[in-house]
C-alpha cells in the first residue's frame, strides 16, 4: 500500500523505497511465509528459500548499505537506511534480522578492524553471496546479563558469574572455548560469527572482547535450528567452540575501556535498526487490518463503518506514524555517528527507539489480529505470523523490560548531558583490565 | 625533505605542520587536553638505533630534557640502557652537556650488543599539549612526569613508527588493544575529527 510520508522524500529516496518495497513484497514476504510453515530442519537445507533470498539480497548489495564507498560499500544516508530497514521489515522481520546480523562481524571489522582483517574477511564477504554472518552474544547462563552488565552496579555484575564462552591468549593466537545460547539468529546457516567472549582471567562478563570467528575452523559446532513460535524465517540455533584458535587480528575489540563503549554503541546501532524494522512490521499489520476491514461485512456493513473498528484503525495509524518519526530521527542520529567514526550515539534515545517501536509492533499486530476475528488465527492469513513475530521482537536483541531498565540508568546518570557520557563505562571497564595487567606484572 | 624519526627535528616539524594547518585549527577548535605518550623500546627500536643517524636523532631529543629531570631515570630500565651505552647517569645528572660530546657512531655500535631482556620497560616519554586548535607544546619528559595528562597512550616503538609512517591508524590500534589508551575515551570519540586530522598530518611528514 502506498502512504504519505511526512518527511517528503526526495526522488532518490522515493525510488529506493519503491525498489526495496517491491523486493520485500515479491520476494521476501512469500519466502518468509513459506519458511514459517516449514519444519525447522527443512529451513536450513541448501535448497531452502532462506538461501535463495539471502543470495538475492547479496546480489542486490543490500549487505553493503552501511559500508563506506571507499571500502567497497554503498553507504546509504542514515535516512535512506531507515527507509531500507522499514521496507525490509515490512516484508519480514526474520529476513531483516538475518541481514542485520550478517552485517555485524564484517561491518565492525570495516570500521574498527585492521587492514589485514579487512582484506581477509570483509573483501570476500563483499563479493560473495554465500558468506553469512551471525552475532553471538547471549549464552545459556547469560541472556539479559550481557545487556545489563553495562550500567549495573559492579557488585551485581560480579554476581552474574563467569561467561560461558572464554577467550585465552596463546602467543599470537586466541583460543575460544564455550557455548552460545540456542537463540543466535542465523547461527545454523552462518559461516562467520561476530563473537563476544570473556577473557579467561577476567573477573566478569564485562571483561570481554569482540572477535570474528570463521565457523569452518576446527572445534566449531553449530546446532540444529530451533522450533520457535515466531521469527521462524530466520533460523536460531546455538554455536559452540572447543579450543578454536583464531589469529590475533581477528580480535577486533580488545578487553578494556573500549570494549564497554563498543558494546554500548553496538547496542545503539542494533536498537535503531530493530526499531526500524519493527515499524515495518507494525505498518504491515496495520495495512492488513485496513484492507480487511474495508472488505469484511458484518452487521450489514463493512467493518470500517463500526466505530470500535474505526477507533482501532486510527490508534494503529497513530502509533505507526509516531514510531516512524521517532525511530527515523534516532536512526539518523545514531548512524551518522557511526559514519563519522565518533561512535558517540545516545544510548537512552537509541534504546527508546527500539523499545517503543517493538511495543507498537506488538500492539498493532495484536489489534490487527482482533480485527480479523477467527480468520486472524488462521495460517492462511499473514496476520498471525506478524503477531507471532511481533511477540518475539519483545525478546530479541534484549527484552523490552531489560532494555528499559538499562536506558533508565543512562537517563538517571546522563539526562542533562548533551553528549555521550562514556566516563563511567570507561572507568569501570578500565579497572577490569588494570587489575589483570597488575597481576601480570606481579 | 624527509626528517629522521625519532629526532628533535621531527618533533619541530610536527609542531609546525599542525599549527599551520587551517583544517586542524577548525576541527580541533574546542579540544582541551594533553597526551602523555610512552614509547616502549622493542626489538625494532634496538635495531633502528644501531643506525647512527637514528641514534643521533634520539640523543637530539633527550638533550631537550631540562637538567633537573635526569635524576628521575635513577633505578629505572632507562638507566640500564644508558649504562649499556657507556653513559653514566650520575654524570649526566651533574652535567647534561656531556650528551653534546657523545660519539653517536660509538653509541650506535654498542646498541648492537644490547638484548631486550636487559632493558625491558625502557621507554621514551613524550608530552603533547593541545588547546583550542593549537598544538601548544611537544616535549620529551622524564618518567613519572605528566602523569596527570588527560590521555595516556602506551605502546611499542614499532607501532608508533608505523603510525608515523602512515601505515596504520591509531584508533584501530587502540581498539584492538595494541596501543593502550587511558583517559576519557568518550571525549576522544566525540572529537574524532581532530584526532583524524592530527593523524593525517602526522603521517604526511616524510620520515627516514
Ligand atoms: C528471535 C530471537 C532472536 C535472537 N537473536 C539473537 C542473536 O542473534 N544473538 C544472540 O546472542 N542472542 C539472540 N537472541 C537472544 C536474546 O537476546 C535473549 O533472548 C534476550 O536478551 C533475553 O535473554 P533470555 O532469553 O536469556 O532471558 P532472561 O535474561 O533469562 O530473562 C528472563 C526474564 O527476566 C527478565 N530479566 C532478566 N534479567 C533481569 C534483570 N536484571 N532485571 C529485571 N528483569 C530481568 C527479562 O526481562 C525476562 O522477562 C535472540 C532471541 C530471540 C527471541
Amino acid at each position: 500500500m502506498a502512504f504519505l510520508d511526512l518527511e517528503e522524500l526526495t526522488q532518490d529516496e522515493k525510488l529506493l523505497r519503491e525498489e526495496v518495497h517491491r523486493f520485500a513484497e515479491e520476494v521476501v514476504r512469500p519466502a518468509s511465509i513459506e519458511l514459517d510453515r516449514m519444519p525447522a530442519k527443512e529451513r536450513v537445507k541448501p535448497d531452502s528459500p532462506f538461501f535463495k533470498v539471502m543470495k538475492q539480497m547479496k546480489r542486490l548489495e543490500y549487505h553493503k548499505i552501511l559500508i563506506p564507498h571507499e571500502k567497497g560499500g554503498l553507504q546509504l544516508t542514515p535516512r535512506q537506511a531507515y527507509i531500507f530497514w522499514e521496507e525490509l521489515g515490512w516484508g519480514s522481520t526474520g529476513f531483516a534480522t538475518a541481514l542485520g546480523v550478517d552485517m555485524i562481524p564484517f561491518t565492525v571489522i570495516t570500521y574498527f578492524g585492521s587492514k589485514q582483517a579487512y582484506e581477509e574477511l570483509v573483501e570476500p564477504w563483499l563479493k560473495r553471496d554465500d558468506w553469512i554472518g551471525c552475532w553471538g552474544v547471549t549464552e545459556p547462563e547469560h541472556g539479559s546479563d550481557y545487556l545489563i552488565m553495562l550500567r549495573e552496579e559492579e557488585s551485581l555484575v560480579e554476581k552474574m558469574g563467569r561467561g560461558n564462552v572464554v577467550a585465552e591468549k596463546d602467543g599470537n593466537e586466541w583460543i575460544i572455548t564455550g557455548h552460545k545460547s540456542s537463540w543466535v539468529s542465523a547461527a545454523p546457516v552462518a559461516t562467520h560469527c561476530g563473537l563476544h567472549a570473556q577473557v579467561k582471567e577476567g573477573k566478569t562478563l564485562a571483561h570481554g572482547l569482540f572477535c570474528v570467528v570463521p565457523l569452518n575452523l576446527k572445534g566449531v559446532a553449530k546446532g540444529e535450528p530451533e522450533d520457535m513460535l515466531g521469527m521462524r524465517d530466520c533460523p536460531q540455533g546455538w554455536v559452540s567452540f572447543d579450543h578454536v584458535r583464531i589469529p590475533e587480528h581477528y580480535v577486533v575489540v580488545a578487553p578494556g575501556p573500549f570494549y564497554g563503549i563498543f558494546c554500548d554503541q553496538l547496542l545503539c546501532l542494533t536498537s535503531v535498526t530493530v526499531g526500524a524494522f519493527s515499524v515495518g512490521l507494525a505498518r504491515a499489520a496495520f495495512e492488513e487490518a485496513l484492507k480487511y476491514a474495508r472488505e469484511r461485512v458484518q452487521g450489514g456493513a463493512p467493518l470500517i463503518k463500526h466505530k470500535n473498528i474505526k477507533l482501532k484503525l486510527y490508534e494503529m495509524f497513530e502509533k505507526v506514524e509516531v514510531a516512524r518519526a521517532y525511530v527515523r530521527k534516532a536512526m539518523e542520529y545514531t548512524y551518522s555517528r557511526l559514519y563519522k567514526g565518533t561512535f558517540d550515539a545516545s544510548p537512552r534515545h537509541a534504546r527508546a527507539a527500539q523499545i517503543f517501536a517493538k511495543k507498537v509492533a506488538y500492539e498493532v499486530a495484536h489489534d490487527a489480529l482482533q480485527i480479523f476475528g477467527a480468520y486472524g488465527l488462521h495460517k492462511e492469513f499473514i496476520v498471525q505470523k506478524l503477531f507471532r513475530d511481533a511477540r518475539s521482537l519483545l525478546i530479541e536483541d534484549g527484552t523490552v523490560e531489560v532494555l528499559s531498565l538499562e536506558a533508565a540508568d543512562d537517563i538517571i546518570e546522563n539526562y542533562e548531558k548533551e553528549y555521550y557520557n562514556a566516563e563511567s563505562i570507561t572507568r569501570r571497564f578500565q579497572e577490569y583490565v588494570t587489575e589483570i595487567e597488575q597481576k601480570e606484572r606481579r | 625533505m624527509s626528517v629522521v624519526f625519532p629526532s628533535k627535528k621531527w618533533m619541530d616539524e610536527l609542531l609546525k605542520k599542525i599549527n599551520s594547518d587551517e583544517q586542524y585549527r577548525k576541527v580541533a577548535a574546542t579540544w582541551e587536553g594533553d597526551y602523555l605518550l610512552t614509547v616502549l623500546l622493542d626489538e625494532e627500536a634496538l635495531k633502528d638505533f644501531q643506525d647512527p643517524e637514528k641514534m643521533a636523532g634520539l640523543i637530539s631529543m633527550l638533550k631537550t630534557l631540562p637538567p633537573d629531570k635526569w635524576a628521575k631515570f635513577k633505578g629505572r630500565p632507562e638507566e640500564k640502557l644508558f649504562e649499556k651505552l657507556g653513559l653514566k647517569l650520575d654524570e649526566i645528572v651533574r652535567d647534561p652537556s656531556v650528551l653534546d660530546r657523545v660519539d653517536v657512531n660509538e653509541l650506535a655500535k654498542k646498541m648492537a650488543s644490547i638484548r631486550l631482556e636487559e632493558i625491558r620497560g625502557a621507554a621514551l616519554y613524550l608530552w603533547m599539549d593541545f588547546w583550542h586548535g593549537e598544538f601548544r607544546r611537544f616535549e620529551v619528559v622524564a618518567p613519572g612526569e605528566k602523569m596527570e595528562a588527560k590521555f595516556k597512550l602506551t605502546g611499542n616503538y614499532s607501532l608508533y613508527k608505523q603510525i608515523v609512517q602512515g601505515k596504520v591508524e591509531v584508533i584501530p590500534l587502540v581498539i584492538s588493544g595494541k596501543l593502550k589508551l587511558h583517559g576519557d575515551l568518550g571525549y576522544m570519540l566525540r572529537n574524532m575529527a581532530a584526532v583524524k586530522r592530527f593523524s593525517e598530518l602526522l603521517a604526511s611528514i616524510p620520515v627516514k
